[in-house]
């Protein structure tokens, strides 16, 4: 690098010279002066690649600082990984406490986690950020109809969102919501500003077994006399409901059919024609057909 | 639920064995008796939920059922639910706290007040969202 600047310096050298010379002696020459601009030019090259090869030169400098640096650090690493080894090696493994109160306290896994979906339900959901003031003094007004159903006090309604609660709902929020677009976001905020509270409130009792048995006795029937499961006992029904409605369906293909075929012995007859009735195969395929589509009954309506 | 005839005599019910709504979706067992399509088991555990509600707990103060020497023995044998086996079946912990207070005579007469009605509330709303806080 040196050398070459220095070769363009001599060159620069001997043209500014020969050009003095040149001047002095009253015998300017002209290519004196270019061949001066020449060497002038080569010279700004070179400096300029000076420049470029100095700066390379502090980049090549720094990445191998960096290198070493990152070796260092890499180093550091894995030293602290040996040693941590080496302690937790070192360190005997040791036993639980076998009392007879740890083993009282020990869940199967399938119960705790069956409790969990189920207590699930009934806790605060994470989402649960309205505040709820503090329940003021209540008027006790009770509603002695059913004896399942609570007293009034139910929890107090308190949510003031503010914009910035909201924008700091939305930065909590997880990409998935996002994605829903503002009517189901209002909708899920909505759900998520019900009033939380840690038992039954008024209502869910309302729904409970409590308040049905209680309605039972309101309107007379017996409870003790139901021995059947809820459950089987409506399923009972709406199978009961179900074919009678099948029943009713059958019923009215028959009508149909009855009356497309005296439909047709009328036609035929007023026709005058004596051609023999079709087979019955054809009339049941063409009933069973049309008896599908309720558009093509007219005197039904 | 005053009229309902259990003595303390009675013992507790059985839990159900595995998930109840398989059992009851395959066909139940005819075994057990069934009040108004529920069984014992069912509509004790609810009532016992339903005691984690200090406003239920004023109405029942109210009907002056806590007064009732035979209210006062049921829910004494309601205690069963504390027991291991049974106590899992419990989704809503005030529950029991509630049952416990319910034995002393007198958290059965202050339960009365609208004021410790509401301060029950508060405390136990509170405790919940600290419980939440807590453990996120």
């Amino acid at each position: 690098m040196e050398a070459h600047l220095e070769a363009c310096f001599q060159r620069e050298e001997e043209a500014l010279n020969a050009l003095v010379d040149s001047i002095t002696s009253y015998n300017p020459s002209v290519s004196a002066a270019q061949d001066l601009l020449a060497a002038d030019e080569e010279l700004g090259r070179g400096v300029e690649l000076l420049a470029a090869h100095q700066s390379n030169h502090a980049h090549l400098q720094h990445l191998r600082a960096t290198a070493a640096q990152l070796e260092a650090h890499l180093q550091s690493s894995l030293r602290l990984v040996a040693d941590t080894r080496r302690d937790l090696l070192a360190h005997p493994p040791s036993k639980p406490p076998a009392t007879g109160a740890a083993s009282a306290r020990a869940v199967p896994a399938d119960d705790l986690l069956a409790y969990a979906r189920r207590v699930s339900r009934y806790t605060v959901p994470p989402t649960f950020r309205a505040k709820v003031p503090p329940i003021p003094g209540f008027g006790a007004d009770a509603d002695a109809d059913k004896e399942g159903g609570g007293g009034a006090g139910g929890a107090g309604e308190g949510d003031e969102p503010g914009t910035h609660e909201e924008e700091a709902e939305r930065a909590r929020d997880g990409a998935g919501v996002a994605a829903l677009t503002a009517e189901q976001r209002e909708w899920i905020q909505a759900v998520n500003r019900l009033p939380f509270v840690p038992w039954p409130s008024e209502d869910v009792m309302a729904r409970g077994a409590l308040a049905h048995v209680a309605q039972m006795r309101a309107q007379g029937r017996d409870p003790a006399g139901m021995t059947r499961p809820l459950e089987e006992a409506e399923l009972e029904a709406r199978r009961r409901e179900e074919a009678e409605e099948r029943e009713r369906e059958r019923r009215d293909e028959d009508e149909r059919r009855r009356r497309r075929d005296e439909e047709e012995e009328r036609r035929r007859a007023r026709r005058g024609s004596v051609a023999a009735p079709p087979p019955r195969r054809d009339d049941r395929a063409q009933a069973a057909f049309f008896g599908g589509l309720d558009l093509y009954e007219p005197d039904e309506g | 639920m005053a009229s309902n005839p259990t003595t303390m005599t009675t013992p507790p019910p059985p839990p159900p064995q595995q998930q109840q709504q398989q059992s009851a979706a395959e066909g139940v067992q005819e075994d057990e008796d069934r009040y108004g399509g529920y069984t014992r088991f069912e509509l004790e555990l609810e009532f016992v939920q339903c005691l984690g509600n200090p406003a239920y707990l004023n109405y029942l103060a109210a009907q002056k059922l806590l007064d009732k020497a035979d209210f006062v023995a049921y829910l004494d044998y309601l205690q069963y639910f504390t027991q291991p086996k049974y106590i899992k079946f419990i989704t809503h912990p005030p529950a029991l706290k509630a049952l416990e207070l319910l034995q002393q005579e007198r958290f059965r007469k202050e339960i009365l007040m609208p004021d410790v009605m509401t301060r029950m509330m508060n405390e136990g709303i509170e405790a919940a969202l600290d419980n939440q806080r807590q453990h996120p």
